[in-house]
């Protein structure tokens, strides 16, 4: 569960990104959360996964207080989050499976547990061919798959997605849309960012509209 | 374990991906190590040879002309028993005997002698003595001490010479500790400036490594690696090139004294923390 409390996120002391946010995302749910641009979605994101911690208020993601925090907590929370970039932020010199054998050693799999983790993972997306070709040769479709591939591998209680299909036609977004549905739909929590508004119609979930900093529901 | 492998495995693959930044930062820690060793070899050869010379140290009393051998025993005898100062010899000369080794010194002096009615030289009882910086202290008791009695006409020894030239030694050691702190500031500096360049081509990694949650000693321990093999081969380097230098050098001069066991296993020590600081503050430039 992500619970907030009166969160605001202040950069440089004196520009507000978030204002008096209060919400409670339950376990299980699928969130969009809506907005023009510069609305402060992102900022929403990087406090949940502890990029960023809030300037005022509480927020708590998975019983843990976010503002106390050390290195190390952090880190062991983030294993449990996945995230997924607009930019996807994969290592474009490495293979898929490179790629996703990274996150697997972060949490500790044996090679074998994390060949296994990811040939599952890649099967679900139905990337499993690509598996050894590298990032820099596929589609933006194909990287952003592998992008949440990346953050399934670990099997996290909750996805976050920041735009992830701003940069795909609308074909692939409508697929990549369907992957979320799926992996929601086994129990993980997603907290999905869009400004896609065309998107969000065709979704019956709860949609969190944040203008100006403050959330407009 | 897998994943104490896994990071090991990384950290050498990197330490080969990293060839073209690694090689400059070898040579320059090779050039700048093997300076502080050879620093390091020289306040070493100017401390034992400043021992060598006064550990020869001679401590000469003159006694009154027609001393009895009785107060003579006596007087040797308390400096035997002193216990502030390593005595190692004590010999006794008597008048004659002392005369007989300046006539021998030049066939001139004895003619001159001959001239003379009586013999000018004194009995003389002569230390052989251990002059350290810790010693002196107890060798200046000892000489004002022996001073006060009555047949000692006068007590010779390089103490204030000895003095002057342990405050100079104190001073090179200042200087030589200046030296190898500024190497080994710059050895740092360097370091901290070549590997961030390393670093700097796997940021991306660095970042996803993060995100996915690895704690800050995951994310560190492939660099930490790279770091010890790169010190390693500099050290090695360094060592092996002066090892293989002092070979002709002792040749030359055979007292020469090189690094102690100690002092390469500190030197070793030194480097590989300095490498390691230098990394760390290098990777916290990219690590939030």
């Amino acid at each position: 569960m992500i619970r907030m409390n009166h969160v605001y996120k202040t950069y440089l002391k004196t520009w507000p990104a978030l204002k008096d946010i209060n919400t409670i995302i339950n376990d299980g749910e699928f969130v969009f959360l809506t907005g023009p641009s510069g609305a402060g979605k992102t900022t929403f994101l990087k406090l949940i996964y502890g990029e960023e911690a809030p300037s005022r208020g509480e927020l708590f993601v998975q019983g843990q207080k976010i503002r106390r925090l050390t290195h190390r907590k952090r880190a062991l929370l983030r294993q449990r989050i996945g995230v997924v970039f607009q930019d996807f932020k994969l290592i474009q010199r490495k293979s898929v499976h490179e790629n996703l054998s990274l996150a697997a050693n972060v949490v500790g799999f044996s090679p074998a547990q994390a060949d296994r983790r990811i040939a599952e993972v890649l099967s679900d997306l139905r990337i499993s061919p690509k598996k050894k070709v590298p990032v820099y040769q596929l589609s933006g479709g194909e990287q952003q798959r592998v992008a949440i591939a990346r953050a399934l591998v670990t099997s996290p209680e909750i996805i976050l997605a920041d735009e992830p299909t701003g940069n795909l036609d609308p074909e692939i977004a409508s697929a990549i849309m369907d992957i979320l549905k799926l992996i929601n739909a086994r129990g993980t929590t997603v907290v999905m960012a869009t400004h896609d508004y065309n998107l969000i119609d065709r979704y019956p979930f709860r949609k969190i509209h944040i203008a100006e900093g403050r959330i407009d529901e | 374990m897998n994943r104490i492998f896994f990071l090991l495995r990384l950290g050498i693959r990197n330490t080969f991906r990293h060839r073209e930044t690694a090689a400059p930062l070898i040579i320059s820690m090779f050039v700048l190590i093997t300076i502080n060793l050879m620093v390091l070899s020289a306040r070493n050869n100017i401390a034992s040879s400043l021992k060598l010379f006064t550990e020869k140290a001679v401590m000469e009393i003159i006694l009154e002309k027609g001393t009895e051998q009785e107060p003579i025993a006596a007087l040797i005898e308390t400096v035997r028993n002193n216990d502030t100062v390593n005595i190692d010899s004590i010999v006794f000369k008597d008048e004659t005997q002392n005369l007989k080794e300046f006539i021998e010194t030049d066939p001139d002096l004895a003619a001159a002698v001959e001239m003379l009615e009586q013999n000018p030289l004194p009995p003389t009882v002569t230390l052989g003595l251990r002059m350290t910086p810790d010693t002196l202290k107890g060798i200046d008791r000892m000489a004002s001490d022996l001073r006060k009695i009555g047949y000692v006409k006068e007590v010779i020894y390089p103490g204030r010479w000895f003095g002057k030239l342990n405050k100079g030694l104190e001073l090179a050691e200042y200087f030589f500790a200046a030296i190898i702190a500024s190497l080994l500031l710059v050895t740092w500096l360097l370091w901290i400036s070549i590997f961030r360049t390393s670093i700097y081509s796997v940021r991306d990694e660095i970042e996803i490594m993060e995100t996915v949650g690895g704690t800050r000693l995951y994310i560190r321990t492939p660099f930490y690696v790279e770091t010890f093999i790169y010190a390693a081969v500099s050290f090695s380097a360094s060592f092996i090139f002066l090892k293989s230098l002092s070979v002709p050098v002792r040749g030359l001069l055979p007292e020469l004294v090189l690094l102690s066991e100690h002092q390469l296993y500190i030197s070793a020590a030194v480097t590989l923390l300095l490498a390691m600081l230098g990394t760390e503050k290098a990777i916290n430039r990219i690590l939030r």
